[in-house]
């Protein structure tokens, strides 16, 4: 029994001389640094509802504290990697619709504007396309946040008096 | 029964020698040791030609270390690595009384304590005395007037007593990444892919030492922020896949997980030859951070 351990001893030993004798010649080796960033859009907004209330027609109104709709400027949340948020309205349903234009004149046709100044409000006009986003904030960083007011110019005249919806979608496009 | 266990202890040791040099030993340069005595420096010889010791005459004469100033010089090249270190992969060829005006003797005498050596950076070098003829050696190193110590020295031909040399350089595996050695696959949408081919950043990695090798490759967990862990699919938070290809059109392997596996890429490379790779990220299908990751790919090149 001695002799084998001795043997099973003598045998891993020259194993592991050769092994370490012969190593550093057989192999070598060398690299590829790599980098990479993970992305993702995703943004919440908060508190995510809008009434601009009873307006006269052709009068405006907004979410900035300046007009009628004060109080109520919403706020967009970057919750990915580093992006740009657009922004798109949609036409105005219920009853007889109203369109969105570029000014109001026409029956049932209605001007949208949002602004991100943190100050006093700078009015973009959404896209009249209301398929087609707006740029409307840059490089926002995750968990940046954009503040989003809304402006709203009622129709010259209108065929109804019905409540009207409309959904303004923020879209955070990874850079 | 001790004798029996003593051979069977031999055999062991002997299979597990042959099992390591049939595994491990990349292939030998085939050029055979060259020994000369000459009266030009040895240089003149060839480049890798190196001097072992110096002697007064061809026969009859006295030994002197390198340098000793005497007319003739033993040299020995053709072998890759060679030199007359008595250090590292050495043997002595023979021992002299004095580093000039010098008697021999053989390198198991006890005598004299001035070394002549030759020895390789990276082989094997066999020194050996025998009577008549260097049979089974490379080359005739010089000879000596007697067979043990006390001797005088002389060329191959002078003495019966031959001092005599086998070197045999072992090809040292190198790779190396040529170009470029760095890859950023930029911003990757979450649960998406990039790759090189994509990206027109193939790397190349080149066979640059002297035998035939195989190449295999290891990649590591991705670091910076949330790190993220190698794994053969993504789903979990923080966990990628990284895949490489080595074929034009690509077909894409999965890095061996655990990071840092290496795992077989391609075979039977031959010096100075080189092998494109082609590497595929998946990013994780979430991830806590949008920070940048590091990531390092291990080429290993080790003898076919």
């Amino acid at each position: 029994m001695k002799e084998i351990k001795s043997i099973l001893f003598d045998s891993l030993l020259v194993v592991l001389v050769g092994v370490l004798t012969w190593l550093p010649i057989f192999a070598q080796t060398d690299t590829v640094a790599v980098s990479v960033t993970a992305k993702n859009s995703a943004v919440t907004v908060t508190d995510g509802s809008v009434a601009y209330g009873s307006a006269q027609w052709s009068a405006s109104t907004s979410t900035n504290p300046a007009g009628a709709g004060s109080g109520q400027s919403q706020t967009a949340t970057n919750d990915g990697s580093t992006a740009t948020f657009n922004v798109k309205s949609s036409q105005a349903t219920n009853g007889t619709g109203w369109t969105m234009a570029a000014a109001v004149s026409a029956l049932d046709e209605f001007e949208h504007y949002f602004s991100t100044s943190t100050g006093a409000a700078a009015w973009v006009q959404f896209n009249t396309n209301p398929a087609t986003y707006k740029t409307a904030s840059t490089t926002v960083s995750n968990s940046g946040t954009m503040r989003a007011d809304l402006k709203i110019t009622i129709p010259a005249s209108t065929s109804d008096f019905v409540a009207k919806s409309i959904t303004v979608t923020v879209q955070a496009v990874a850079d | 029964m001790t004798i029996k266990l003593k051979m069977n202890k031999f055999l062991i040791q002997a299979v597990f020698w042959c099992f390591l040099t049939g595994w491990l030993i990349p292939a030998n340069l085939d050029a055979a040791l060259i020994c000369t005595v000459t009266t030009d420096a040895c240089a003149t010889l060839g480049a890798d030609y190196i001097e072992i010791f110096e002697m007064s005459a061809t026969a009859n004469g006295h030994a002197g270390l390198p340098a000793a100033s005497y007319a003739n010089f033993v040299c020995c090249g053709n072998v890759t690595g060679l030199g007359n270190n008595c250090s590292g992969t050495y043997q002595v060829a023979a021992k002299l009384s004095g580093t000039t005006n010098a008697h021999v003797e053989k390198n198991t005498e006890a005598n004299y304590a001035n070394n002549a050596c030759l020895s390789i950076d990276s082989g094997t070098v066999d020194i050996a005395y025998q009577a008549t003829n260097c049979d089974g050696y490379h080359t005739t190193l010089a000879s000596m007037s007697g067979a043990t110590t006390n001797a005088h020295v002389g060329n191959a031909s002078a003495y019966a007593n031959k001092i005599c040399a086998t070197a045999t350089a072992t090809a040292a595996v190198s790779v190396t990444v040529t170009s470029d050695g760095s890859i950023n696959y930029q911003s990757v949408e979450w649960g998406q892919q990039q790759d090189t081919i994509t990206l027109t950043d193939t790397q190349t990695v080149q066979n640059s030492g002297g035998g035939t090798i195989n190449m295999e490759v290891q990649t590591s967990n991705a670091t910076g922020g949330t790190g993220w862990t190698l794994a053969s699919s993504i789903g979990n938070p923080n966990e990628y896949v990284h895949e490489f290809s080595t074929t034009t059109a690509p077909t894409w392997v999965k890095f061996l997980t655990p990071a840092e596996t290496y795992r077989d890429a391609t075979t039977s490379v031959i010096a100075g030859n080189s092998q494109d790779f082609d590497f595929r990220i998946t990013v994780p299908q979430s991830t806590t951070d949008f920070g940048t990751k590091s990531i390092t790919i291990t080429v290993r090149g080790y003898a076919s």
